[in-house]
């Protein structure tokens, strides 16, 4: 209590009339003050959090974008998906960024541009020429020319969320399209420009216009007064609430520019939700409901979006068209009625048909498989909180085109493949890279399209079966003691070792094969014959192949990891099979490229990787076996599907009680790998070439997959083998041959070499001596 | 008349009170976008003009996002390669199209190797890096991009990578070729 006060207080003697008009004073100065206290702590408040707004803004993650250059594998039908995904419209006439036509063999597009993290791509004309699946030439106009390369904008296919869920693009106020600032100024608080934060005389016109027309038609809110109640919407809204947000209002206005005021209101204010998400702001508005960006719509979508703060579920323009209409010529009814607009515009804008998206374009529910491995990727780097509050872009690596291709063909793939027939329980992963840069192009974690459970692409780890032996065989090449044609003994074998259990191999079928060439070993994927070379080679050393190639973890040192008894994931597999396809040069799988904050300055960018593992030689030697596979083994049913695309690399892969069926193969462009398996881990019935591998095909073709041009290195020279194996060159029958590649100092065995036996005399003699 | 005193005297307090930093407040988080669209080389007032399209569109587009098809994604240095950092020459001479442009880049590798030296000569050597590796991507066994990859990786000091990607491009080169022999001589002087 103030001293003074206490000091005036009347002693009794004095009269009543004074006394009363003392206590008057005295409580008139407490109020005063009180209410100066209260305005302090407003105005505080407010100067605080306006000045210190720093809106959560959502990781946005963008797809691998899409490049356009003469020679480049794109179709019209590619191209034009990729446009429409992008919200480009088809139009006759090319006016505006965003906006493309396609007649015949010729795309004509106007791109919007992009900051990449390597730079702006800017906003282009150019027209493309295809011919068949290719782009055959791209020019601009008069001044361009030519265009070597575009690459348009990448789509975004998820966000990482704030807690809040709010989700907003900012905006600046100059980005803005003057007819959106006008429209929600006419409709909303049209003296804006001159009152002081509240608007007296605005809202004695809304109580007029209210009163006459019965029913509340007008709002006497201002902009300010609007921004005020949405920074803090969680409040409850009393009278008091009510008297604060006034004076909030007024200290805003006191303290920030009106240009500051409308830029925070267009970033603030809320115009729509999907799901737990919430659509802030004008820029993501126009992206949410019409795909495209803010400066490309025309007035009668501005004028839409401008009716939206009145209530952004009741003018729904997705759900409720007819009310977000009206809405919108009210609008259009006020920017004429003050002069912003021109009779015949409006009269134009009012007739135009709405032009919605039919629903909002989906989040987070497009590619969880892929995310979950950006997730994990960007881990590394980021803790969560980054991730949901500084707005980061993030441009990954997957490929929509080989994405979606895949998605659509593995569903009726697998259904295809299933038995007894579509009883839905079989399961499948599969994961698609770049077979040169080791990027991830595409993953599908089970069989359902955009599947978001248990994701078995990344946490299925199941014995790999067949699909190890590529590390058994390329260790036994590596070591100079072996050749493709080495005699291998595919007979029944009992092993022995420590502090296990005798172990008696199999193959499938039970067939026995007696001798073998080893490259024939591998392509029918012969398991005796397999550990045969597998035990001459050592396990230490198959253990440290398969760590070369990229696997991370401890591999057991049982013979029966000769046959696959290690557990992998998918993507395990794939990196094995990348080191393969990239001719033993390792590549790190990667899933992110590049992470820029939410203007484009560079933060981090992940670099291709790549270090020889294995020489080129002995890796040559592996493929040939690799090939052979599809030429004349395991994957020979294959063949004629792929014949386009031939010749292609791989291995199948099945495990004990055809438990988990597998695929893994590549071209010059792509490696796929393709598990199948029930969840409870029960018999599929199905081996790795009459599941997996028929859905890798399917995928593979799907796509186009590229053949296997690998050029020989120089030191390799091909020698003539005879066609049987035999240990003793006494029995070598020569009439038959076949050509295998081979290193100099490592030449196929005295007993099955037919080089040397060049004349026909030779083999005369041979064939005579064989009688 | 209590009314009408109480908000003057309240927000003479206020302004009285006023203590936060003086200055005008930090206005709200704004992202500039308008670089999405930008020229490189600040050529904001060109009017896009394209061809074919029967009316020229140059209609409604916003002012503040300029948009400039065409040579601007290229660096000036397109046109006098050898001289890094030299300003833009003057605007080229239309061209009826499709004609490649004298000095032009025909290729999308030619255009990205052109980017390379850009950033090379800006001393971005992360940004030239990523461009290199673009353009590996669009010609992934082009010995010569990968070898371009492996300089400015040993340029930045990271020798061991710029090592692998050397093989790598060895891998890819022909056998004997002048490219060949730089490789291994790069692999050779690599620290």
């Amino acid at each position: 209590m103030n001293p003074s006060t206490r000091r005036a207080q009347p002693p009794s003697s004095l009269p009543r009339a004074s006394q009363g008009f003392a206590w008057f004073w005295s409580l008139l100065g407490l109020a005063v003050l009180a209410f100066a206290a209260w305005c302090v702590k407003i105005d505080y408040e407010i100067r605080r959090d306006f000045e210190a707004l720093q809106w959560e803004l959502p990781a946005r993650i963008y797809a691998r974008p899409l490049e356009i250059y003469a020679g480049a594998h794109v179709s019209t039908a590619r191209l034009t998906d990729q446009l429409r995904r992008l919200g480009y419209r088809e139009s006759s006439e090319l006016r505006n960024p965003g906006e493309f036509q396609a007649s015949g063999n010729r795309v004509s597009l106007w791109t919007r541009g992009f900051e990449f993290w390597d730079g702006a791509e800017p906003s282009l004309y150019v027209n493309v020429e295809f011919e068949g699946n290719r782009i055959r030439e791209m020019w601009g106009d008069q001044r361009t020319g030519m265009v070597p390369l575009v690459r348009l904008e990448p789509a975004e296919i998820a966000l990482i969320n704030p807690g809040n869920g709010e989700d907003r693009v900012p905006i600046s106020l100059e980005d803005v399209p003057p007819d959106l600032v006008e429209a929600i100024i006419a409709v909303e608080d049209q003296r804006f420009y001159s009152h002081f934060g509240v608007d007296p005389i605005g809202i004695l016109r809304a109580l007029v216009a209210n009163l006459r027309a019965g029913e509340i038609v007008q709002g006497g809110s201002t902009l300010t007064q609007q921004l005020v109640k949405n920074l803090y919407l969680n409040r409850e809204q009393t009278l008091r609430r009510k008297a604060e947000e006034a004076l909030m209002a007024l200290a805003l206005e006191l303290h920030f520019s009106k240009d500051e005021i409308l830029t925070a209101y267009l970033n603030e204010v809320f115009l729509g939700q999907q799901g737990n998400r919430a659509i802030h702001g004008f820029a993501l508005a126009a992206e949410f409901y019409f795909s495209r960006s803010l400066d490309e719509l025309s007035l009668d979508e501005l004028a839409l979006l401008a009716g939206l703060p009145r209530g952004a579920s009741y003018y729904n323009p997705m759900r409720f068209p007819e009310r977000a209409v009206e809405r919108r010529n009210v609008v259009l009814a006020r920017m004429l009625s003050q002069g912003y607009i021109s009779a015949p515009d409006h009269e134009d804008a009012r007739n135009a048909t709405l032009r919605v998206n039919a629903r909002a374009p989906r989040q987070n529910a497009g590619y969880p498989a892929f995310m979950e491995l950006v997730r994990q990727d960007l881990a590394r780097d980021y803790d969560a909180e980054a991730l949901r509050t500084e707005g980061l872009r993030i441009f990954t690596t997957v490929d929509l085109h080989v994405q979606s291709t895949m998605e659509a063909t593995l569903e009726e793939a697998v259904k295809a493949v299933e038995r007894p027939v579509s009883e839905g329980k079989l399961e499948a992963a599969v994961v698609i890279t770049d077979a040169v840069t080791g990027e991830v192009r595409a993953v599908a974690g089970g069989r359902q399209r955009g599947y978001a459970g248990f994701n078995r692409a990344l946490n299925a780890v199941r014995p790999i079966g067949s699909l190890v032996k590529p590390a058994v065989y390329l260790a036994a090449l590596e070591s100079g003691r072996f050749t493709l044609a080495s005699v291998l003994s595919d007979r029944p074998v009992t092993l022995q070792s420590r502090g296990s259990p005798a172990w008696s191999p199999s193959n499938y079928d039970d067939k026995i094969f007696g001798d073998v060439y080893l490259h024939d070993a591998l392509e029918r994927s012969m398991n005796l014959a397999t550990v045969d070379l597998g035990m001459q080679v050592g396990l230490d050393k198959v253990g440290e192949m398969l760590g070369r190639l990229g696997f991370e973890r401890e591999v057991p040192q049982f013979p029966s990891m000769l046959l696959g008894s290690v557990d992998m994931a998918p993507v395990e597999v794939a990196q094995l099979y990348q080191t393969l396809a990239g001719n033993g040069f390792r590549s790190p799988l990667r899933t992110v490229e590049a992470v820029t904050t939410p203007t484009g300055e560079p933060l981090e960018r992940y670099g291709i990787e790549t270090e020889q593992v294995v020489d080129a030689a002995s890796m040559y030697l592996l493929e040939y076996a690799l090939q052979g596979v599809f030429e004349r083994g395991t994957a020979q049913t294959a063949r004629n599907r792929l014949d386009a695309s031939l010749p292609l690399a791989g291995k199948t892969g099945t495990t004990n009680d055809l438990r988990d069926s597998w695929f893994a193969g590549y071209g010059d462009d792509l490696v796929g790998v393709v598990w199948l398996g029930n969840d409870d881990n029960s018999d599929t019935g199905l081996t790795g070439a009459t599941g997996a591998l028929r859905v890798w095909t399917d995928i593979m073709r799907d796509l186009d997959i590229q053949p296997r041009l690998t050029i020989p290195p120089a030191n390799v020279v091909w020698q003539r083998v005879a066609l049987g194996p035999v240990r003793d060159g006494a029995q070598r029958d020569c009439r038959l041959t076949n050509s295998l590649p081979f290193l100099p100092g490592r030449l196929p065995d005295p007993a099955v070499n037919c080089e040397d036996e060049g004349s026909l005399m030779d083999r005369f003699f041979n064939r005579f001596g064989d009688l | 008349m209590l009314t009408r005193v109480l908000p003057i005297l309240c927000f003479s307090l206020l302004s009285a009170c006023a203590g936060m930093d003086g200055g005008r407040g930090i206005p709200a988080p704004v992202e500039d976008r308008s670089g999405a669209g930008a020229p490189v080389q600040g050529q904001s007032t060109t009017t896009p003009v394209p061809a074919q399209p029967a009316t020229p569109p140059a209609a409604r587009t916003n002012p503040a996002r300029s948009v400039v098809p065409g040579i601007d994604d290229l660096p000036p240095r397109t046109v006098t390669p050898g001289l890094p950092g030299q300003p833009a020459p003057a605007p080229l001479e239309p061209a009826p199209a499709p004609m490649p442009m004298p000095g032009m880049p025909a290729t999308a590798e030619e255009a990205l190797l052109l980017e390379v030296d850009a950033a090379l000569a800006a001393g971005d050597m992360e940004r030239a890096a990523a461009v290199a590796e673009r353009a590996v991507r669009i010609a992934p066994r082009d010995a010569n991009l990968w070898f371009r990859l492996a300089s400015i990786r040993a340029r930045q000091g990271r020798s061991d990578e710029a090592a692998g990607i050397a093989r790598r491009a060895q891998s890819f080169a022909a056998p004997e070729s002048p490219v060949a022999r730089q490789i291994d001589e790069f692999l050779r002087t690599l620290p």
